[in-house]
């Protein structure tokens, strides 16, 4: 990516600025990511699962979930023991996500989820929600 | 005054008795004032993730505006008094634990649960156009709210292991004693309840009548959007699977099933013979590993204890176990055994 797309913030970070992303960028991004998102357990017992392909997403979602994946330092999260006396009704979470590079699975809890892994979780669920659209 | 003082003898009694209760791993922010008589506190998160939130409503006062707060509110109490009048129990720990609420958890949950200290509730698909939700708020069916008490219950008794058989299990006595409030609430004998969980939770976007069915399990949806509804109502259908903590919402079909066999088979006022076995099994029975066919054995014995052997509850109780496939003293499915055979 060329650096006209990345804005340095007041924390020191380097973040995708999105305003400035043009279809031409998008098309360089070689390194697409796939993700697999299931939620079970809650209440209802009912399980939910989308599977989210970079390539079909237009580029300004597709740099926003990228980043979402960068924060939350995804690749970086284990999956935690099973705690046999989880919360009862609890969500459980199971995410898969691959790029040409690496392939992560990690499934936690509700009760487990870290704080930075919680907008991407936010944004899966929210596409789960949208099938009904 | 007869009601207090038998209160503060229950509340002596759970104190002392104490013999199943580890309390040592649980964290309390809320004082565990040993009072007589119901304590009901419902706070609202304001559809944020903060617990407990806000107070909303506590005992003796009078009505909300907002009737989701009075749902989580008269729901408690409900249960509470299923515990205390049928039962002789002081609230979840049996001496007289506080009963927080909270309402209007985050944006869009769909939802309810334990935590381990409080009974937390989501309102759904409110955030979604009308015709896009699938689900309502959660207060809204009484046995929900037995539901999710019931695991409090549970957590301070057999303490069953949220996982497998026992997690299946644990469920199912969530189930049970929702079903059983709701039962007494409407004042109806086993054959006129409904023996559904949840019903009103579904919009009617929704093709389906309820989340679960304890009388036939598997029937209570089945819908373009969410599927069909997975729960077996016999052993030979048992689901295994890694998901939803070794498919705890699923498998628990099948001793709800057995449940309901034995209380259609008992007849009259289920809370009063049928429920009491279960209550007692739960309390006294039950460890953390039990499994379906220990339920099985623990509720027939405490059927012959409470009724007598070879009483028509006893044999009802056998005969709702053999419906599901289950024989009293038949061969225990060793947890162990599938672990280490599945790795």
């Amino acid at each position: 990516m060329e650096a006209k797309n990345v804005a340095g913030y007041g924390d020191g970070c380097l973040r995708i600025d999105q305003s400035r992303v043009t279809s031409h960028d998008f098309q360089n991004l070689e390194e697409l990511i796939t993700i697999e998102f299931e939620r079970t357990g809650g209440f209802t017992g009912i399980p939910v699962r989308v599977i989210l392909n970079g390539g079909l997403l237009e580029p300004r979602e597709f740099l926003s979930v990228r980043q979402m994946v960068e924060d939350s330092g995804f690749f970086m999260i284990s999956t935690r023991e099973m705690q046999v006396n989880a919360g009862t009704d609890q969500f459980q979470y199971r995410i898969v996500i691959s790029t040409a590079k690496q392939r992560h699975e990690v499934v936690l809890t509700e009760k487990q989820v870290p704080e930075d892994l919680k907008p991407l979780i936010r944004f899966l669920t929210g596409k789960v929600r949208l099938r009904n659209q | 005054m007869q009601k207090d003082r038998a209160l503060k003898v229950l509340t002596l009694s759970g104190q002392i008795r104490g013999r199943r209760q580890s309390l040592h791993k649980i964290r309390f922010p809320f004082p565990r004032t040993l009072q007589p008589g119901k304590q009901r506190f419902v706070y609202s998160a304001n559809f944020g993730s903060g617990l407990p939130g806000t107070l909303a409503r506590s005992e003796g006062q009078p009505p909300a505006v907002d009737n989701t707060i009075n749902e989580a509110y008269n729901g408690a109490g409900d249960t509470y008094d299923l515990f205390l009048d049928q039962y002789g129990r002081n609230s979840i720990d049996g001496a007289g634990m506080q009963l927080i609420s909270t309402v209007h958890y985050e944006q869009g949950y769909d939802n309810a649960f334990w935590n381990g200290e409080q009974m937390v509730y989501g309102d759904g698909d409110e955030d979604l156009p009308p015709a896009e939700r699938l689900f309502n708020r959660f207060t809204v069916a009484i046995d929900v709210i037995g539901h999710e008490l019931t695991h409090g219950v549970t957590q301070f008794e057999a303490k069953l292991a949220y996982w497998e058989q026992s997690g299946a299990l644990n469920e199912s006595f969530s189930d049970v004693f929702g079903s059983l409030v709701k039962q007494k609430k409407l004042n109806q004998t086993a054959d006129q309840a409904d023996w559904l969980i949840g019903q009103g939770l579904f919009t009617s976007n929704v093709n389906g009548e309820a989340i679960r069915s304890m009388k036939a399990p598997g029937t209570a949806y089945n819908d373009p959007l969410l599927g069909k509804d997975p729960q077996p109502a016999h052993m030979r259908d048992y689901v295994e699977t890694a998901s939803d903590n070794g498919g705890v919402h699923i498998n628990s079909g099948i001793p709800n099933r057995a449940f309901y066999l034995a209380a259609m088979e008992i007849g009259g006022k289920t809370w009063e013979k049928a429920g009491k076995i279960w209550y007692i099994t739960l309390r006294d029975k039950l460890i953390e590993r039990s499994t379906f066919q220990d339920a099985a054995n623990m509720t027939f014995n405490v059927a012959g204890d409470l009724f007598g052997k070879d009483s028509n509850e006893q044999k009802a109780v056998k005969a709702g176990w053999e419906g599901v496939g289950i024989s009293i003293g038949g061969k225990k499915r060793c947890w162990l055994w599938r672990w280490m055979f599945k790795n």
